[in-house]
């Protein structure tokens, strides 16, 4: 026979645990052992299970009516439509990404763009004219493994002109490393590729996030036609992948990437920034 | 084409059928916790709309309704924070405290809520007192008595959801399983089912008032 060893106010200060089922088996047995010697104690508890009897059963208590139900529908239904035009390329088959023309309105270096999955500012597509195009798969995959890279630079920074020089003769295009005013700081240099043609890869900090600018010969690559459907030239378009953001602009002859980890809108102004100081090729209609 | 009509209906496809199926529940608990039909509704809404934002990020085979209810206390409350906020500034007294400790103050406070609202005299009309009662008891002891007793969450599920440790979940719990007692006492009194507010009421309150549970103080004492 058990006999109760607890005292009354140590089976107040038990016996939530208790009714949850929180108490170890010895524990519980105290518990039992007294309310059942104890009528005070024994009261508590069951008013206690009687309350927690009374919530549970709220639980079934409230159901959503016909109306109710249309009305979280169609808002489910808008969402689904909104998500259809800005989650485009999250689904894309493997072998291409679907790119989605998006024209954002307003005016500046951005305002027209190449947008792929994820791009913030898509969130405008609702008003945007669209069209589609496609970019090869394997060359953005090949942009962000070049940024993920931990290798040597063969020419160090800061001077943009100590690192242009130095690809003099290695590559076959003239390489200015871009100028980002103060946001970003070039760190270095190297000779990479770009699908087996020779590409300058650049390395700047950031404020802290590593951003590469890849530099290379776009001949013979699908880069997707950098134009309007109206034929108005875009500056560069974006695009998403493994939490990267990769920005391509092309002109000229020639092609730069910018890859980072950075938000798109802070990847958008340092190109933006970039722009505005002029690269090589930049002045020369690509067609 | 592009594939993203089937694929955004794929999608919408299982969010209906794994998250819509918790609706009612949703439901019944933004019901508790706002104080009209009509702030229950929108609450629901972005519940869900702000789950099917993210559903994409939501792991299949995880516990969903948990996920969900996550994201509804965490609508409620931040809403619920800001509109308290809203309203000590509009009855603004030239007391010292800072702005964001007098509305905490507020909250904390037994009862403090909103008193005799229509909701609750209608729900005690038809019998639901223990929904009445619940109404009465302040937003964070409420949410934890609600997500633990009604909709059957374990005290780590629901210190997730919250983002506080569990022992805090444990003491907003028992506080607020302690007010709602008081409360469902106090209507038995008010309506005559007991009519003796003796040895059982006084009893009551005074167990009310015992100190939270501290499991481990308890255990070293005895040993
Ligand atoms: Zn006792």
């Amino acid at each position: 026979m058990t006999t109760a060893t607890l005292e009354c106010s140590s089976f107040v200060e038990l016996v939530d645990l208790y009714v949850d089922g929180a108490l170890d088996p010895s524990d519980a047995a105290e518990i039992e052992a007294h309310a059942s010697v104890c009528p005070h104690c024994d009261g508590a508890l069951a008013r206690r299970l009687d309350t927690r009897g009374q919530l549970q059963a709220l639980a079934g208590a409230s159901a959503c009516d016909a109306a109710l139900l249309a009305r979280l529908g169609g808002a489910l239904d808008k969402q689904t439509r909104r998500r259809a035009v800005e989650d485009v390329p999250r689904y894309a088959a493997a072998a291409a990404v679907a790119l989605l023309f998006v024209g954002v309105g307003g005016v500046g270096g951005a305002a027209m763009r190449w947008a792929a999955a994820g791009v913030s500012s898509v969130a405008n597509a609702e008003t945007a004219a669209m069209m589609t195009a496609s970019i090869q798969d394997p060359l953005v995959d090949e942009l962000v493994r070049w940024h993920l890279r931990q290798i040597p630079v063969e020419v160090t920074g800061p001077d943009s002109e100590t690192v242009g020089e130095w690809f003099e003769g290695k590559v076959d295009f003239p390489v200015a490393p871009p100028d980002f005013d103060r946001s970003a700081h070039l760190l270095g240099g190297r000779l990479g590729h770009v699908e087996d043609a020779d590409a300058a890869m650049l390395v700047y900090d950031a404020g802290g996030a590593k951003l590469s600018v890849i530099v290379f010969d776009p001949a013979g690559r699908q880069l997707p036609t950098a134009h309007t459907p109206d034929g108005r030239e875009v500056p560069f378009f974006v695009a998403r992948r493994s939490g990267y953001s990769i920005a391509v602009h092309q002109r000229g002859g020639i092609a730069y990437a910018f890859a980072s980890e950075l938000p798109d809108d802070r990847l958008e102004a340092l190109v933006e920034s970039a722009l505005r100081h002029g690269l090589p090729g930049a002045a020369v209609p690509a067609h | 084409m592009f594939g993203r009509k089937p694929r955004q209906s794929d999608l919408r496809r299982r969010f209906d059928s794994e998250a819509m199926v918790h609706a009612d529940a949703l439901f019944g608990a933004a019901l508790r916790l706002t104080k009209s039909r009509r702030d229950a509704e929108d609450l629901l809404q972005d519940t869900l709309l702000k789950a099917f934002q993210h559903f994409d990020r939501y792991e299949p085979g995880t516990n969903c309704k948990a996920w969900l209810f996550r994201i509804l206390t965490n609508t409620f409350i931040n809403r619920y924070r800001k509109s308290q906020r809203e309203r000590v500034f509009l009855l603004d007294d030239p007391d010292t405290k800072p702005l964001a400790e007098r509305a905490v103050a507020r909250e904390l406070t037994d009862f403090d809520g909103p008193v005799g609202t229509d909701e609750e005299s209608i729900a005690r009309l038809f019998g639901d007192e223990i929904g009445a009662a619940l109404q009465r008891v302040p937003v964070d002891f409420r949410v934890a008595v609600l997500l633990t007793d009604v909709y059957d969450f374990s005290y780590k599920e629901v210190a997730e959801m919250l983002e506080v440790p569990i022992g805090t979940v444990m003491s907003r719990l028992y506080r607020g399983r302690r007010l709602l007692r008081a409360q469902l006492a106090e209507y038995a009194v008010e309506r005559g089912a007991v009519r003796e507010i003796g040895a059982d009421y006084n009893d009551q309150i005074a167990e009310d008032r015992a100190k939270t549970i501290d499991l481990a103080a308890y255990r070293a004492a005895r040993a």
